[in-house]
């Protein structure tokens, strides 16, 4: 029989939470612990108290935690995931940048979408801003779109997608930037997938990141979890570095900065917490 | 119930700290470093602020600095709650924005009474 | 790049370029980038700019970084003094000698930094600097000192954290070394635990929670019963899940154990208190680890049958811990009936599936 204490879980969750700022909800516990039995399982480890005890003093090089990572998230991605984050920048955050542009007639907006694997969320991205910005067309807009992994990227450059990732997609906003294609496949629409500029870029490419200047927001949502702790503050140092005073940084909503930098100011949105960078 | 919240990174004093609170009424909860606390006190609304000072990430003195530029914590109660004694350290802790510096280890009954005054109950 | 150069870069009027020239230094590795960067850190304005900087230093990785870092453990800045801690902490085993020398300070508070820092080298190096701290005058030091090597389950020091735990007067001391037993403690520290505190009546309040935990954790077979007693005392302070917890573990220890009507009966009426549902599922999971009298089988699978997510979940996972192939085959065959997945799942349908 394993020994699988409540205390002891919550051992697990702190020690998750210190070092890959992912904060496990009530609502997957349940889902989280079972995945969980079984890796101890494989492992040959008996309680929730040893397993605890493995991952702050038994996993130097981090691949246990690394495996946990990779158990307990789900790596689907689809349009639209994390909707009321997205609600959050839209209504919130968006105007708190555009504002003041607009009265100085600065009407220049750059989002970086980093991680951002098959698409999805920058074309979530341009449809939103396509959508809440009346003056659209006034703006210059650009939604830089990088990820490390050359295959995914050439599907974000196809734009096509099958049923799941657009089902989440809201109605009003479908026909206006979706087109129906043959065998069940839908294309982002050509005005709307021109907002986001592709280019393959690996965040621990410290060069490279510093290449990456003057964004208004950056989204890096469930990418960072898979960073070991001094890789994920250099990726963190760089974004920090990437942002204009003022600037908003996107983590997953489960997910906090935590104790990578205390460098950004923490301000609540609606139900969101978000990190932004001092104004001067 | 009046809410605190415990931030300190030590889990045994955490603990501690919780047990003595809840028996005397409190609802608590906790957070181990500076940011967490202010992710948590920034999320809801705490009736009261227990913090250390010497933790990993944000610090207990840059922890109360931040809490203050909230509104809603202008007038909410922070004790600073640490091992260091000396004078520059319990100055520090005021000029941060602290109601209350207490020093480890502290009696159990002289964190309740000072919580209960600093909230005008007894 | 030039190493001058970077050095000089540190002091430039750019936030970023400075961040960047510290960021290289860092990864030059080099030895004479050192001193400018701890220069830099006396002077430098920017929060952002001062993480780099201790970044940079931490991944120098030389014996004159961990000097460095441990002379800031008097710092009067606690940024400063945090940080330092965190690098010889990440450092691991390399930094004990400059923290062992550290143990000597004067200072109670440089003693306990020393102490937070070894928390995180999990190595027997570190073995002397909590030998030192266990003859500490002062008592946070001794207490950080309890609560790491517990947490490091260093068992060697266990007779003296018996010493400590049957003479404390601190009540946050008697909770660190009760803590640590709960770790490294064995028959001989239940002892200990029995002869300061004979009946759970016998305990403070605020140790009530270690009391328990070290129950499930050192009691004897013939001392189930206390369990009973703990949960007629009704208190609301007594933490159920640290009973059931407790439970659980003295469950592992002796086997499955045979339990009486009365405390059969005691454990159903948790149910009906105003317990949060992770803990109503912990405790039918739980009662699913005693021997089984007709009664549990019969209790959970009725449960199946209801309506609550939470007790429907709990059933199953107190009758998967029976271990009963009659009851398991039973719960198989309802997953293929069960619409809701994640239910369907613990019943052992997705659980088929290679």
């Amino acid at each position: 029989m394993m020994t699988l204490a409540l205390k002891d879980f919550a051992t697990i969750r702190d020690e998750v939470y210190r070092q890959l700022g992912l904060y496990f909800e009530d609502s997957k516990v349940y889902f989280i612990q079972k995945r969980l039995e079984k890796r101890m399982e494989t492992l040959g480890v008996e309680s929730f108290a040893d397993y605890a005890f493995l991952l702050r003093f038994g996993d130097k090089s981090g691949k246990e935690m690394q495996a946990l990572a990779n158990l307990v998230t789900t790596n689907e991605t689809y349009m639209f995931r994390e909707f009321e984050q997205l609600q959050a920048f839209a209504d919130h955050c968006l105007p708190m940048i555009l504002k003041p542009r607009e009265a100085a007639n600065d009407r220049k907006l750059r989002i970086w979408s980093a991680g951002c694997s098959s698409g999805e969320e920058p074309y979530t991205l341009a449809i939103i801003l396509k959508e809440v910005m009346h003056d659209f067309r006034m703006w210059d807009i650009k939604i830089k779109a990088t990820d490390i992994d050359q295959v995914r990227l050439e599907m974000a450059r196809r734009a096509v997608y099958d049923e799941r990732s657009v089902k989440e997609i809201p109605p009003e906003y479908f026909d206006r930037h979706v087109t129906r294609l043959p065998a069940g496949y839908f294309g982002i629409k050509p005005e709307t997938a021109k907002l986001v500029e592709l280019e393959h870029l690996n965040l621990s490419d410290r060069m490279a990141m510093r290449a990456m200047r003057q964004f208004d927001f950056i989204f890096c949502r469930n990418v960072l979890i898979y960073f070991d702790d001094a890789s994920r503050k250099a990726v963190v140092d760089h974004f920090y570095n990437a942002l204009k005073p003022g600037g908003f940084i996107f983590l997953g909503h489960s997910e906090s900065i935590g104790r990578i930098s205390t460098a950004f100011k923490l301000l609540r949105v609606g139900q969101h917490l978000v990190y932004r960078k001092d104004l001067i | 119930m009046t809410k605190v919240l415990i931030v300190d990174d030590s889990s045994l004093t955490r603990e501690f700290h919780k047990h003595i609170l809840k028996a005397a009424g409190f609802a608590c909860d906790t957070a181990a470093d500076g940011m967490e606390g202010l992710e948590k006190a920034t999320a809801e609304k705490f009736q009261v602020i227990l913090t250390d000072v010497n933790m990993q990430g944000m610090d207990g003195y840059e922890f109360t600095k931040r809490l203050r530029q909230n509104p809603d914590y202008d007038e909410v109660p922070i004790v600073i709650i640490s091992t260091e004694a000396k004078e520059l350290d319990k100055q520090k802790g005021f000029s941060a924005g602290a109601n209350l510096y207490l020093v480890k280890p502290t009696d159990a009954s002289r964190i309740v009474e000072s919580l209960k005054l600093l909230l005008g109950t007894r | 790049m030039n190493i001058e150069t970077l050095i000089a870069g540190l002091a430039v009027e750019d936030e970023t370029d400075r961040s960047n020239a510290a960021e290289d230094l860092g990864y030059s590795g080099s030895a004479k980038s050192i001193l400018p960067l701890m220069e830099r850190l006396a002077v430098e304005p920017s929060r952002k700019v001062r993480e780099t900087i201790f970044a940079a230093l931490e991944r120098i990785d030389l014996p004159e970084v961990r000097i460095q870092m441990a002379a800031l453990l008097d710092s009067d800045d606690a940024f400063l003094r945090n940080q330092a801690v965190g690098v010889l902490q990440r450092q691991g085993a390399e930094s004990v000698l400059v923290l062992l020398a550290r143990m000597n300070d004067a200072d109670p508070d440089v003693r306990k930094f020393v102490l937070d820092a070894a928390a995180g080298i999990s190595s027997t190096a570190v073995d002397p600097i909590f030998e030192a701290a266990l003859r500490d005058a002062d008592v946070n030091v001794l207490i950080a000192a309890l609560e790491h090597l517990g947490e490091q389950r260093k068992s060697r020091f266990k007779c003296a954290v018996e010493e400590i735990f049957l003479k404390a007067t601190e009540p946050m001391l008697v909770c660190a070394a009760f803590a640590a037993l709960l770790q490294i403690g064995d028959v001989a520290s239940w002892h200990c635990i029995r002869q300061r505190y004979p009946t759970a009546a016998s305990v403070p309040d605020w140790e009530l929670g270690w009391w328990i935990r070290a129950l499930g954790e050192l009691a004897t077979l013939g001392e189930l019963a206390m369990f009973q007693e703990l949960l007629q005392l009704h208190d609301k302070n007594v933490a159920r899940d640290t009973i059931i917890d407790a439970l659980e573990r003295f469950q592992v220890r002796h086997g499955r154990v045979q339990i009486s009507d009365q405390f059969w009966t005691l454990l159903r009426e948790q149910l009906e208190e105003n317990l949060a549902p992770e803990i109503k599922l912990q405790l039918l999971r739980v009662v699913g680890g005693f021997a089984e009298p007709p009664a549990i089988g019969k209790f959970l699978v009725a449960l199946l049958a209801q309506n609550d997510r939470t007790l429907k979940l709990g059933a199953i996972e107190g009758i998967k811990r029976l271990e009963r192939p009659d009851l398991l085959a039973s719960l198989r065959e309802r997953s293929h009936l069960e619409p809701d997945s994640e239910i369907a799942e613990a019943l052992g349908q997705g659980e088929e599936k290679p």
